[in-house]
């Protein structure tokens, strides 16, 4: 079963590439293009820092395309039905589909990157593969949860972390249970707005948190697709 | 190979609250080397018993296993070649690409892809759309896709839901011949039609469903000495003991041939038929005039 979902996983790369790729381009060129066009000043020995404010601005956006819909469109557009019939495992299926988007989502940070080397240049901000795929398992993985029971997931993903930094200052989390619970329930965006990966030093609670919670966010979409049928509509 | 324990399913709409039985009490066992049927009208459950089946839906109450297990775990070890009444493809694969992709999931081994792709394209008639994205197919050949990438699996159970749905006529036949070469002795088939001429030229039994329960399971489609049926006697001309020879048989007024309806147990009408051709009467056609399913599809669903 592993194997043939192997054997399936460039398929999987392909269409995320096909159907998300475009979108994702736009984005990169969006937020690239004032800087191509020379409209925005480099500092000096500053290109691995713009590039990377860059690219970190870029990535809730990229994170949104590669991950909506990632299982809910399956099971909308009734795809799973063929699919699901196959002898695989839809929690395997969806934990690769996972993977891809990860991948499309690298791939197009790498494509702005390689454009920058080429008009601007050569820049590689610090940590750049750790901070990104940490930034993309802590939004993608809520959007994915989401996929699974909701038809607007990205909507809802985005005010989950909205609504997250307001609700922590409402209720700290020092002055009550609420706080308590609502700083573990809610997204952990008040500890990705001060940056992850800093230069002084890495605050490595913090990533266990985001990680952490991310992977909660998998195990719950993972167990929605285990755990609730696919034929749910009549 | 399948058993249908007292399943009942209910589906719960929230906004406004309402709740539909979708099926009640269904209890059947669908054996391997069987080709099972399902009838009813609109609604009846046909769609839901299958997709309990492929483990695409928990029964509200009761059991369904597939050799003991429970559906879903079945289907993910052993795979079910399944045709879906709706053929739902991403529009812009390809023909041969979706089939190369479901050989894939199927676990079809590399070096035998291509070629049983090739094979499937080729008895389905897709020979001159295999390179056209699924969006570009007509109803009917998207149809036939469905059924082509059924097909590239070797599974012990088969599931057709509307399988000749778009279907041409020609199609419908193709269709039928190849149900009869999946037959298999250790494989099971279901059907779920409307098409009830279709279920009893394919089908060993019959279930017909209504309103979600089951109504009765129509068995052996040949007909049975005692039982009164009527059939259709198309003569290759005039005769004037017709009336005669079969008690009770009725004109067909508006066929432009000469047609008559007649009544009663298939022993009897064949004594009665072997008289009437030695005096001189010429048979054109002998037919049922309405099928024993259809004869217990109407009183199933309480119509006469």
């Amino acid at each position: 079963m592993t194997a043939t979902l192997l054997q399936y996983s460039p398929r999987q790369l392909r269409d995320t590439l096909l159907t998300r790729g475009a979108a994702m381009l736009v984005i990169a060129v969006v937020f690239t293009l004032p800087i191509l066009m020379g409209a925005v000043r480099i500092p000096p020995n500053g290109a691995a820092v713009l590039l990377d404010g860059t690219l970190s601005a870029m990535s809730p956006f990229l994170v949104m395309v590669a991950t909506y819909g990632i299982i809910g469109e399956d099971v909308r557009r009734g795809y799973f039905r063929f699919l699901f019939a196959k002898p695989i495992s839809p929690v395997l299926y969806y934990a690769q589909a996972f993977l891809a988007a990860l991948i499309a989502f690298l791939a197009a940070q790498l494509i702005v990157v390689a454009v920058f080397a080429l008009v601007v240049e050569p820049a590689w901000p610090e940590r750049w593969l750790l901070e990104r795929t940490v930034f993309f398992l802590s939004f993608g993985s809520v959007i994915f949860a989401l996929s699974r029971v909701l038809p607007i997931d990205w909507l809802i993903g985005w005010l989950l972390f909205g609504v997250g930094s307001e609700v922590r200052d409402w209720y700290p989390v020092s002055e009550s249970l609420r706080g308590k619970v609502f700083n573990v329930v809610f997204p952990p965006s008040h500890l990705m707005e001060s940056g992850l990966f800093p230069v002084e030093g890495i605050e490595w609670g913090h990533v266990a948190w985001v990680v952490g919670y991310a992977a909660m966010c998998l195990a719950i979409g993972l167990s929605l697709v285990r755990f609730v049928p696919f034929g749910t509509q009549r | 190979m399948i058993e249908f324990v007292e399943v009942s399913k209910d589906f719960r709409n929230f906004l406004p609250p309402r709740t539909t039985h979708a099926l009640e009490g269904l209890t059947v066992t669908i054996e391997r080397g069987e080709v099972f049927g399902i009838a009813g009208p609109n609604g009846a459950g046909k769609t839901t018993m299958l997709a309990l089946a492929l483990g695409f839906l928990e029964p509200t109450r009761g059991t369904v296993r597939i050799d003991g297990e429970r559906p879903r775990r079945h289907v993910e070890k052993a795979g079910v070649a399944y045709v879906s009444e709706l053929v739902s493809i991403p529009n812009w694969w390809t023909v041969t690409g979706a089939l190369m992709r479901y050989s894939v999931l199927a676990g079809v081994e590399q070096c035998d892809r291509a070629r049983m792709v090739h094979e499937a394209i080729e008895r389905l008639g897709l020979e001159e759309h295999r390179s056209k994205r699924i969006k570009q197919l007509s109803k009917g050949n998207l149809q036939r896709l469905g059924i082509t990438q059924a097909l590239l699996s070797d599974s012990d159970l088969v599931v057709l839901d509307e399988p000749t749905h778009g279907l041409d006529p020609l199609w419908t036949q193709r269709f039928r011949d190849i149900v009869t070469d999946l037959r298999r002795e250790d494989r099971a088939i279901m059907i779920a039609s409307h098409n009830l001429d279709e279920l009893e030229r394919l089908a060993d039994r019959v279930a017909i469903l209504d309103r979600g329960s089951l109504s009765r399971i129509a068995g052996s489609h040949h007909a049975v000495s005692g039982e009164i049926l009527r059939y259709r006697l198309v003569l290759a001309g005039e005769h004037e003991s017709v009336e005669a020879m079969f008690p009770g048989a009725q004109r067909i007024d508006n066929a432009r041939q000469v047609a008559y309806d007649v009544s009663g147990d298939i022993e009897d009408l064949n004594a009665r038929l072997e008289r009437f051709l030695a005096e001189g009467g010429r048979v054109q056609a002998f037919f049922p005039a309405q099928s024993r399913l259809e004869v217990a599809f109407r009183e199933a669903v309480g119509e006469e």
